[in-house]
């Protein structure tokens, strides 16, 4: 049976309070989700008082100040700082993002709460683990199949044809779509979720690719690729405003043309 | 409790199965010709509700609307099922209790079709001889 | 039994229930087209159904009450 609750050593608790430091100017509260693995402790939520008038507009600029000045002890993952790495997902006001394109000001609620992307074994605070997510990426087998002896140059492309690669080559592999989707909450073992599959999709569209086929036959499967529901969180929360749900359908239309 | 499959093998499980899209189709085709049917069943409703007994006994003898009455029926049931299986297939994961759950599914929709099939047509065949 | 209040009111429930179901399955088939994926036609579908299932079910009982079928 799926699990609809949190098991007991998952409930999370009430946290550690840290007040504004004094002379602070507009104060803003963080509720944000911590977990340490060397503990046998539960989760529990932490409640930052951030004088925001010190930090940077994203969120993430807000967790680095806590971690620089508040609480050392803060654990998430960043590199880019702007929304080309996708390290920083997490869910923000209850919604998967990336923590350094959403604003703090944005976030709707009087708090701002902070967990890390749901439906995954946390590490450590804000940190996911993304195993199980980056093998279902490489089970798509996301590079270039070819028989034919390479060419001299290059595999030719026509713009028509890399054009149909937009809005699917951009993806950055935040797992902010997967984490979201309802279906992959409850068979992620057997589902390879939205991100998986939109790279399916880039691959299966390449006109350079001569393994079109055999993709379709891997994807041809109960779970894999039709627990997809069109439930469409998965292009809701997108950060790059990318569409997995138009890509599964997509794929779902090609199976469909291939058996009639 | 460590497992030492490697992800990629977690990530591929049992390979793919090599079939859905009949059944993604069938669903889609059980929920279309259902458009007109359903139409048709409120409009019949509306119809039936205000009038008596022995009206409704005659009309349904008529062959068209004993047809449509027992396809809807019909594919209703069939809707039914394929709808209740995606939610067993979603939430239960266990083999036996899923098993158990999808023939459940399947016995207890054929056998309110085959019901419901069979007493429209008894009342088609032995009503509205008058 | 259907001619009572909670008889009215359960199948007030069922047309209500019927025809959003109808009108989501509807939804659902434009989407297995490949139409109507971007958001902004998503959000709006989304009200468009629910729209239709309230005016459909109105309609059906206002015109059942003017045949005397209710
Ligand atoms: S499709 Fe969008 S949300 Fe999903 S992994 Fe790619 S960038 Fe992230
Ligand atoms: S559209 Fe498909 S992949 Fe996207 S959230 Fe829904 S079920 Fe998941
Ligand atoms: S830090 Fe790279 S995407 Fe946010």
């Amino acid at each position: 049976m799926a699990q609809f609750v949190l098991p007991k050593n998952s409930r999370i608790g009430k946290g550690r309070h840290f007040p504004a430091p004094a002379g602070a100017g507009k104060v803003k509260t963080f509720k944000v989700y911590r977990w340490d693995p060397e503990t046998d402790e539960n989760p529990r939520w932490d409640t930052y008082d951030v004088d925001v008038d010190a930090c940077g507009p994203m969120v993430l600029d807000v967790l680095i100040h806590i971690k620089s000045t508040v609480d050392p002890t803060l654990a998430f993952r960043r590199s880019c700082r702007e929304g080309v790495c996708g390290s920083c997902a997490m869910n923000i006001g209850g919604r998967n993002t990336l923590a350094c394109t959403q604003g703090w000001e944005e976030v709707p609620g009087k708090d701002c709460q902070i967990g890390p992307l749901p439906a995954s074994q946390v590490i450590k605070d804000l940190i996911p683990d993304l195993t199980l997510f980056y093998a279902q990426y490489a089970s798509i087998k996301p590079w270039l199949q070819t028989e034919t002896p390479e060419p001299q140059k290059e595999w030719k492309q026509s713009p028509e044809d890399r054009e149909k690669l937009d809005g699917l080559y951009e993806c950055i592999l935040c797992a902010c779509c997967s984490t979201s989707c309802p279906s992959y909450w409850w068979n992620q073992d057997k589902y390879l979720g939205p991100a998986a599959l939109l790279h399916a999709y880039r691959w299966i569209i390449d006109s350079r690719d001569e393994a079109t086929g055999d993709r379709l036959d891997d994807l041809e499967d109960p779970f894999k690729l039709y627990r997809c529901h069109t439930i469409m969180n998965c292009a809701q929360v997108c950060p790059k405003g990318l569409n997995p749900a138009k890509a599964i359908s997509e794929v779902k239309k090609m199976l469909a043309d291939r058996m009639t | 409790m460590a497992s030492y499959r490697t992800p990629l093998s977690r990530a591929r499980g049992l390979g793919a199965a090599g079939h859905g899209v009949g059944t993604w189709l069938g669903e889609r085709v059980g929920g279309i010709a259902l458009v007109p049917l359903c139409l048709w069943g409120v409009f019949a409703a509306m119809r039936l509700a205000a009038h008596d007994y022995a009206y409704a006994v005659q009309w349904v003898a008529q062959p068209v609307n004993a047809t449509l009455l027992v396809l809807l029926f019909a594919v209703s049931f069939w809707h039914m099922h394929d709808g209740l299986r995606v939610v067993v297939e979603d939430y239960i994961h266990k083999t036996l209790s899923k098993a158990g759950l999808l023939l459940l599914n399947l016995f207890v929709c054929g056998l309110a079709g085959a019901l419901s099939i069979l007493s429209i047509l008894k009342v088609a065949f032995s009503g509205g001889v008058s | 039994m259907l001619g009572s209040p909670i008889g009215k009111f359960v199948l007030f429930g069922m047309t209500l229930s019927l025809f959003y179901h109808l009108a989501n399955g509807i939804r659902h088939v434009v989407w297995d087209l490949g139409h109507g994926l971007d958001i902004k036609s998503a959000n709006a579908s989304a009200v468009v159904v629910m729209a239709f299932a309230i005016a459909a079910t109105i309609a059906v009982w206002v015109i059942a009450g003017m045949t005397g079928a209710v």
